[in-house]
């Protein structure tokens, strides 16, 4: 009597009828699985806009800064910026020791830029930092700095610079959320991202009401809607906002 | 089948099986690469190639899934399940090295040990800080037992019931997975149709297993023991056995096949395979033994025994058929590889 065919695997030769059909079945995964790859790829939406000059080492010089955090002011304009972020390589923000010792001092360093169409960083290679001796002059070589803004609430996420401003693209939301805890928790310094309704996206250093480093208070909050109420300064080219970490609000549960 | 667990051969549909899975995994790495690179050249690449493998893993997990119920409910399936762990151990490496970049990207460089940080860097005690990446760790940590007890020498070493069980632990490693990526990726790539994918492949993969199953409901028919002999158990008549077809059927639980085979002879065996528990009331009679229709392994119908070099047995039943031409098979299985005197009709 006439029986299914029936596949043996060891068999040489499967029944015709059954290799047509395992052919078929075969182009229908495949199908399937270009199909998810396309859609996939072209559904992904989050990306960043910065750029980390990995690889290209330069020489920086200029004013060290240790307050609201570390920074160099740099003599000449690199761009249309002056103020740099100094960070350590990895998850790990600049030396407090270093920056408390230099402190308003001409320097010159050696690092890798980094930085998008609002701020810049430079990731310092470890001690290449080297005083000039000279002592700068901060009135001279301070931009016009912390004018108070007045008190005001923003609404954005929480993310580390550094990560933010160009080593990852994209270095915001859930997925990115424990690399950015971890650089903050590093003493990467933290700033609020917000967005307005055109998609433009604005930059505010995070310190506490002192300009003192708040990282360690704000690690629960970071890379979620939330509010927070403070006051805006200007300190170079930068956006300082002055904060208690107790406003901050997360507007998701 | 292997006579011992060194001697899985390869053949020509082995080897074809697996280009063509090569190729096609490659395909598809290309594609979202490929389209990737150039929507969103500042991407960084690692991430690209982190999602590239992610999704490639999670798409094969789910034609994995798919093949089983599959083969269950239209068995020109089954030729793609001969060779389904090839596609497990596939999958697995893709999955590592998602795994691997994701732990390389965002959890090295701190002072916090990064395994140690996938744990806890990100948990909470809230929807919105769900740890999903530890989730992930926890499926490939399930993904690497199965793929590392993958080959056959396990099979043998944990036996077959045991091997089973484990494997069925990919259905715990894929609802670890829907979280990884729910409370993960879903969060941020709010883009509807990505969720819609995944509920999807969720919809699609439980719809197709709640069918086999429905289709399947019948398979064994449960005997009912009859007063008179309460040794024996009625099977079923004489005239519902088709030649070389076996008949599945099942006593207190135990499964076991029924043959006619040879023209006359009427013998049976337990219905489970010894190699990985396939159904052997599915199989065939074929080069005169009882053939299993995952992956050929053989029984010869009167002592359960594969033919040699082979040393695989499973449980032989006493048969008799009464004088009602009733096929009556002793309740109680005989040790694994007993000859035993077939059934004449
Ligand atoms: C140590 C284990 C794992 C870690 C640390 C991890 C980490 C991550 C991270 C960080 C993301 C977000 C990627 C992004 O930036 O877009 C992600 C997404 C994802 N992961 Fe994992 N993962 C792990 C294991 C797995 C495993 C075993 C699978 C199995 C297939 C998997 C499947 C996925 C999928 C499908 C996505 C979504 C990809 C996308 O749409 O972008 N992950 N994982």
């Amino acid at each position: 009597m006439p029986q299914e065919p029936f596949f043996i695997g060891w068999e040489s030769k499967a029944p015709v009828s059954l290799r047509e059909f395992v052919r078929r079945a075969t182009i229908l995964f495949i199908a399937f699985g270009a199909t998810v790859a396309a859609i996939t790829s072209m559904t992904q939406r989050t990306t960043g806009s910065g750029t980390f000059d990995f690889g290209n080492v330069q020489s920086f010089t200029g004013l060290l800064l240790r307050h609201p955090v570390p920074l160099l002011i740099s003599d000449a304009p690199i761009g249309d910026k002056r103020t740099f972020y100094l960070v350590n390589p990895l998850k790990h923000g600049f030396s407090p020791d270093v920056a408390a010792a230099l402190h308003l001092q001409k320097v010159t360093l050696e690092g890798t830029l980094i930085q998008d169409n609002l701020d810049a960083m430079i990731e310092v290679v470890p001690d290449s930092v080297r005083s000039l001796g000279d002592d700068g002059d901060p009135a001279t070589a301070l931009p016009p700095s912390s004018s108070s803004l007045g008190a005001t609430t923003l609404r954005g996420e929480i993310v580390d610079s550094k990560c933010h401003l160009g080593v990852m693209n994209p270095g915001r939301f859930k997925p990115h959320r424990a690399c950015a805890i971890r650089c903050i928790a590093g003493g990467i310094p933290p700033i609020l991202v917000t967005q307005d309704s055109d998609g433009h996206l604005a930059h505010y250093l995070l310190v506490g009401p002192d300009g003192e480093a708040i990282n360690d208070q704000i690690l629960d909050y970071i890379a979620e809607p939330v509010t927070i109420e403070g006051t805006l300064r200007r300190s170079g080219d930068l956006n300082v906002f002055h904060i208690d970490p107790a406003s901050i609000t997360r507007l998701a549960q | 089948m292997s006579a011992s667990y060194k001697a899985v051969g390869w053949n020509a549909f082995k080897k074809r099986h697996d280009v063509v899975l090569i190729l096609s995994v490659l395909l598809f790495l290309a594609i979202f690469i490929g389209i990737g690179l150039l929507r969103q050249p500042k991407l960084t690449l690692e991430i690209l190639l982190m999602r590239a493998f992610a999704i490639a893993a999670i798409t094969l997990l789910h034609v994995i899934l798919a093949i089983g119920p599959l083969a269950r409910i239209d068995r020109r399936w089954l030729p793609l399940l001969y060779n389904r762990r090839h596609l497990g151990v596939t999958m697995f490496v893709l999955a590592l090295a998602h795994s691997v970049l994701a732990i390389i990207t965002y959890h090295t460089g701190s002072d916090l040990h990064p395994i140690l940080s996938v744990f806890v860097s990100d948990a909470g005690a809230r929807m919105t800080a769900v740890p999903f990446q530890a989730l992930g760790f926890l499926a490939l940590v399930i993904l690497f037992i199965m793929a590392a007890t993958s080959h056959d020498f396990w099979l043998t070493n944990l036996t077959a019931p045991v091997w089973k069980t484990l494997h069925m632990s990919v259905y715990v490693a894929y609802v670890l997975l829907v979280g990884h990526v729910a409370f993960g990726v879903l969060q941020s790539e709010t883009a509807a149709l990505n969720t819609t994918l995944m509920g999807a492949g969720i919809l699609g993969l439980t719809g197709l297993h709640l069918f086999a199953a429905w289709s399947q409901r019948n398979i064994d028919n449960d005997i009912e023991t009859t007063a008179d002999d309460s040794e024996y158990a009625v099977v079923c008549r004489v005239a519902d056995l088709e030649e070389n077809v076996p008949l599945g059927a099942s006593l207190h639980g135990e499964r076991l096949a029924l043959l006619l085979y040879e023209g006359n002879k009427v013998s049976c065996v337990s219905g489970v395979c010894q190699h990985q528990n396939g159904p052997l009331a599915e199989g065939q009679f074929k080069y005169g033994c009882l053939t299993c229709p995952w992956h050929g392994y053989q029984y010869k119908p009167h002592d359960g025994t594969s033919p040699e070099p082979f040393t695989e047995k499973i449980p032989t039943f006493d048969v008799k058929i009464d004088d009602q031409d009733r096929v009556l098979v002793r309740k109680h299985p005989n040790p694994a590889g007993t000859p035993v005197e077939p059934a004449l009709i």
